[in-house]
């Protein structure tokens, strides 16, 4: 109970944007918790990488839908409708990420609904190549893409638990509670 | 021309192999690394100027929606990298930056794809 036994607040790391030289950091370790609950502005870690790749995935996919719909929508409304579902689900996820970072549980519930979709549409793909006229980024289990599409979201999500059920654990042994 | 497209191959060659370094030694991102996708970004600028002047005057690209957005893509990504560099003081943005490199690198390799026949 005394503010011995807490850890010290994390120091401001950089100021603003001038970044003069390179910063040695001791990895990604977590920021102190101070007894009034407030946990300091923490370095996103791993979650960057996510948000990279799920960055390049929204610009390939966002330019693909775009051009689909400006241009061919009427000859296969149903695979170009999945594209603007995937190019929205990539720019969601990297949005969230961006903002609310590896606590996000909307950006959980939106990697599980791309993970299935991606699941879906690659079975589909393959089982009935019929119904799919042209290529999307999710047929074939994103092949179009390296498997990207399909190693990310399950990446995401395996971080995104671990993440969070760290979180709690710090909030709980700082008598807090996590918000959503 | 064939010259702007063997810099940007240098150019993100040699910014995937600092950051993978600035990674390995748990840097963040300063100056030196920023000035990578700085540069790649320059050079796609100027490599879009000579596909947009050849379109124009020229004979017209074939795909031209894909080719410019394609593009756009190879502009903003660099960019988006830096930023993420730059904000996320730790080796991570280090490998953000890597990761764009590298993936800057196979967007080189697939423009002539786009444009079979064009100035590049």
């Amino acid at each position: 109970m005394s503010p011995t036994d807490t850890p010290p607040p994390r120091p401001a790391t950089g100021e603003g944007v001038a970044l003069p030289s390179a910063t040695t950091t001791r990895g990604d370790e977590e920021p102190g918790v101070d007894p009034t609950g407030s946990v300091h502005r923490r370095e996103r870690g791993f979650a960057t990488l996510l948000i990279v790749v799920y960055g390049i995935l929204a610009l390939a996919a966002t330019g693909r839908a775009a051009f689909e719909l400006a241009t061919k929508f009427t000859e296969a409304p149903l695979p170009y409708t999945l594209s603007v579902l995937s190019a929205a689900t990539y720019l969601l996820v990297t949005i969230l990420l961006v903002r609310r970072g590896g606590r996000s549980r909307a950006a959980l519930w939106v990697c599980a609904i791309e993970l299935a979709g991606i699941l879906v549409v690659g079975t589909l793909s393959a089982l009935v190549p019929g119904i799919f006229p042209v290529t999307t980024v999710w047929s074939h289990f994103g092949s179009g893409y390296g498997f990207v599409p399909l190693v990310l979201p399950i990446v995401a999500i395996v971080y995104l638990l671990v993440h969070r059920r760290a979180e709690v654990r710090e909030a709980s042994a700082a008598g807090t509670t996590v918000a959503p | 021309m064939a010259v702007l497209a063997v810099l940007v191959y240098v150019a993100s060659g040699i910014t995937a192999a600092l950051a993978l370094l600035y990674v390995a030694k748990q840097l963040a991102a300063d100056l030196l690394l920023l000035a990578g996708p700085a540069l790649i970004m320059l050079l796609w600028l100027l490599e879009g100027l000579v596909i947009a002047w050849s379109d124009l005057s020229a004979g017209p690209a074939p795909d031209r929606i894909t080719l410019y957005g394609y593009l756009a893509t190879g502009f903003v990504m660099p960019l988006g990298a830096a930023w993420l560099g730059a904000t996320e003081r730790s080796r991570w943005g280090s490998a953000g930056i890597a990761i764009a490199a590298l993936t800057q690198f196979v967007l080189q390799m697939r423009l002539p794809q786009i444009w079979p026949g064009g100035p590049l």
